[in-house]
């Protein structure tokens, strides 16, 4: 039982998932510059099956960084960062690592600058309130390559 | 008008209404006193015909002008006294228009029938006053009639040409004197309103800044609020989450409880806090309000499509509230499959945004409840405006075996809130998490009595019995939600 934490770390608790789509854990690099949301969002994967923490970053550069060294499949960024924000770095990824997906995440779901994040290459968005199942749900999909889907039909999964 | 009346203002009801200016009273004082002067020093001092019909008339023509001039004095000094009297507005100016009228006619044949006498006096004030006091055309056939009537006068008694022309010539003179006074007069008028009127527009801008300035203030605090709610909401779920892989014990399963009622709060709060955010910014939630997952009757739906974020995002918001409720029933009327109505009536006005929110928010719960605990029945929100309040009402019929539990928990009982059933008769769609009692209605109508109304929410049925939270409610046939506004 290791505790996620720190770049590279990898995250712990898995509840005795079932298969996963693609085999194996689907990885994750959490980027959030709030360090209470970062850190509960890394314990928060950590205890869902067939999700990975393979890093956290506390802004768009390190995050940028944090993904090419690591290679994750799915970036979970928050919108509002100093420095280099999150549709700078979402563009970034989208452009130097085709193959890791970006999901959005934000306090505000009318916020202005998802559509940006979209049109930068994100695959979806996630409010900071959803519950564990539907960011679970939301970063599967998105590994997956799917646009996350809409609520309705998520409820019937 | 006049400052010999003590404690009238300068600025008050003028006489005659708005067509009479702001004069100087010491003008006016003088022109009174000059003809009074002339009238009364007349048949005393200078020249006049004594005799015959010059004679006559001349005493005539006096008396004639001696009531001119008293009614013109009781017109002028009753100009203030009585606004609303038997003598105002444009009555008042007919009479004072003839008792000039008649003041510079026979004050012109008293010119002409004693040259040399005070009596000139009259007709000059009579064309002056006319000429400040009454429109140009009105007091030009005053001084019109007055040179004429001289002339005929003076040519009757033969005075001399020089004399006829001199005094013509005061008359018309006199006239125009009157007439730049009155210009002078208008303009005066006309800055001191264009000053009233910048002095107001000064204290609305003001006014306007002061409140813009409190919603700036008041967005900052809640979005401040909405980020450090949205941290406790991840950290909340990362608990549950850690709290259920322990093994079960009566204590965790507590804890669990509490962690989860935790989270509910934060939720509804974050929502609360993101919707005032957005009201504050005057653009309607475009995220927010949309059928979601309902799993606490919370109404966010974090995850959504690409393209419907999209167009959301972008399509132009509807400004009113009937708008916005048109959208959120449409919206709930397409994720779902029951019938959806929505219907707005009253005098459409736009309310306070407290008030637009209360009602926003009572028409989602009652929309999400609706649906949690009765799919598929439809559901009417009739909006209603009144001169006072603004109305709201969520109906729905109650699918039988449901609204008959009794109230949510024992001792919460809020009467009239009868509670949410917590075996909701529906198929196994509904969401993972499980459903919490009416935490949405209590919150609802706390904000509805903070705006100053009311929120009733029951079953309608035979004897719909709101007293008894702890017992059984009655098998009403239809769920009814009230919130009323006063606006």
């Amino acid at each position: 039982m290791s505790a996620p934490g720190g770049a590279g770390a990898v995250g712990g608790l898995g509840a005795g998932g079932g298969p996963e789509p693609g085999g194996g854990p689907v990885t994750v690099v959490v980027a959030d510059d709030q360090s209470a949301v970062r850190e509960g969002l890394v314990l928060l994967l950590g205890t869902l099956p067939g999700i990975e923490v393979a890093g956290q970053a506390a802004d768009g550069d390190a995050a940028v960084s944090l993904v090419a060294e690591v290679r994750p499949q799915v970036v979970l960024m928050d919108l509002n960062m100093p420095g280099c924000d999150g549709v700078t770095a979402t563009r970034r990824i989208a452009g130097e690592h085709p193959g890791t997906r970006v999901v959005v995440l934000t306090t505000y779901a009318d916020d202005d600058s998802i559509i940006g994040a979209l049109q930068a290459g994100a695959l979806g968005y996630l409010t900071k309130d959803a519950t564990r199942m539907e960011i679970g749900r939301a970063l599967q999909a998105a590994a997956a390559g799917q646009a996350v889907l809409d609520p309705a039909v998520q409820r019937r999964l | 008008m006049l400052r010999f009346l003590p404690g009238q203002p300068r600025a008050g009801p003028r006489p005659g209404g708005r067509g009479q200016l702001d004069g100087s009273p010491l003008v006016t004082a003088v022109r009174i006193g000059v003809v009074g002067l002339a009238l009364i020093v007349a048949p005393f001092t200078g020249r006049y015909p004594a005799v015959g019909i010059a004679g006559m008339a001349w005493m005539a023509s006096l008396a004639v002008t001696a009531a001119a001039f008293l009614v013109w004095l009781l017109l002028t000094l009753r100009g203030d006294a009585l606004s609303g009297g038997a003598l105002s507005g444009p009555r008042w100016e007919l009479a004072f228009t003839a008792a000039l009228a008649v003041l510079g006619l026979s004050g012109g044949i008293l010119a002409g029938l004693s040259t040399l006498n005070l009596t000139v006096a009259v007709g000059c004030v009579a064309t002056a006053t006319a000429g400040t006091r009454l429109r140009p055309e009105t007091s030009l056939a005053i001084t019109a009639g007055t040179v004429a009537t001289f002339l005929l006068a003076g040519l009757a008694t033969g005075a001399p040409a020089v004399t006829l022309l001199g005094y013509s010539f005061a008359f018309a003179g006199l006239w125009a004197f009157g007439m730049t006074r009155r210009a002078f007069l208008l303009r005066a008028e006309q800055a001191e309103r264009m000053l009233e009127q910048a002095r107001r527009a000064r204290e609305a801008e003001t006014q306007a800044a002061a409140l813009a300035e409190r919603a700036r203030i008041a967005r900052e605090i809640h979005d401040v609020l909405a980020h450090s709610l949205a941290a406790v909401s991840v950290n909340l779920e990362a608990a549950e989450g850690l709290l259920g892989s322990l093994p079960d014990s009566p204590e965790l399963a507590k804890a669990l409880e509490c962690v989860e009622r935790a989270g509910t709060f934060t939720r509804n709060g974050l929502a609360e806090a993101r919707r005032a955010v957005t009201t504050l910014r005057e653009t309607v939630p475009s995220g927010e309000g949309h059928p979601g997952q309902g799993d606490d009757g919370e109404p966010e739906a974090p995850v959504a499509v690409i393209s419907a974020a999209a167009d959301r995002a972008t399509a132009p918001a509807p400004a009113s509230l009937a708008g916005q409720l048109a959208r959120l029933v449409a919206e709930f009327r397409a994720a779902g499959d029951a019938p959806m109505e929505f219907g707005a009536s009253g005098e459409q006005r736009p309310v306070t945004a407290e008030a637009s929110l209360a009602v926003f928010r009572t028409a989602q719960e009652a929309l999400t409840n609706a649906r949690k605990h009765a799919p598929g029945q439809p559901v009417t929100i009739a909006l209603e405006f009144t001169p006072d309040s603004v109305k709201l009402r969520a109906v729905n019929p109650l699918t039988p075996g449901s609204g008959t539990s009794g109230s949510g928990t024992p001792g919460s009982g809020t009467p009239g809130e009868a509670g949410v059933a917590s075996e909701p008769a529906a198929p196994a769609r509904l969401p993972l998490a499980p459903a919490s009692g009416g935490h949405g209605l209590v919150g609802l109508r706390e904000r509805a009595e903070l705006a100053g109304g009311t929120l009733t929410a029951g079953p309608d049925g035979p004897q719909p019995d709101s007293r008894r939270p702890d017992g059984p409610q009655p098998d009403g046939r239809q769920w009814r939600v009230c919130l009323r506004i006063p606006a």
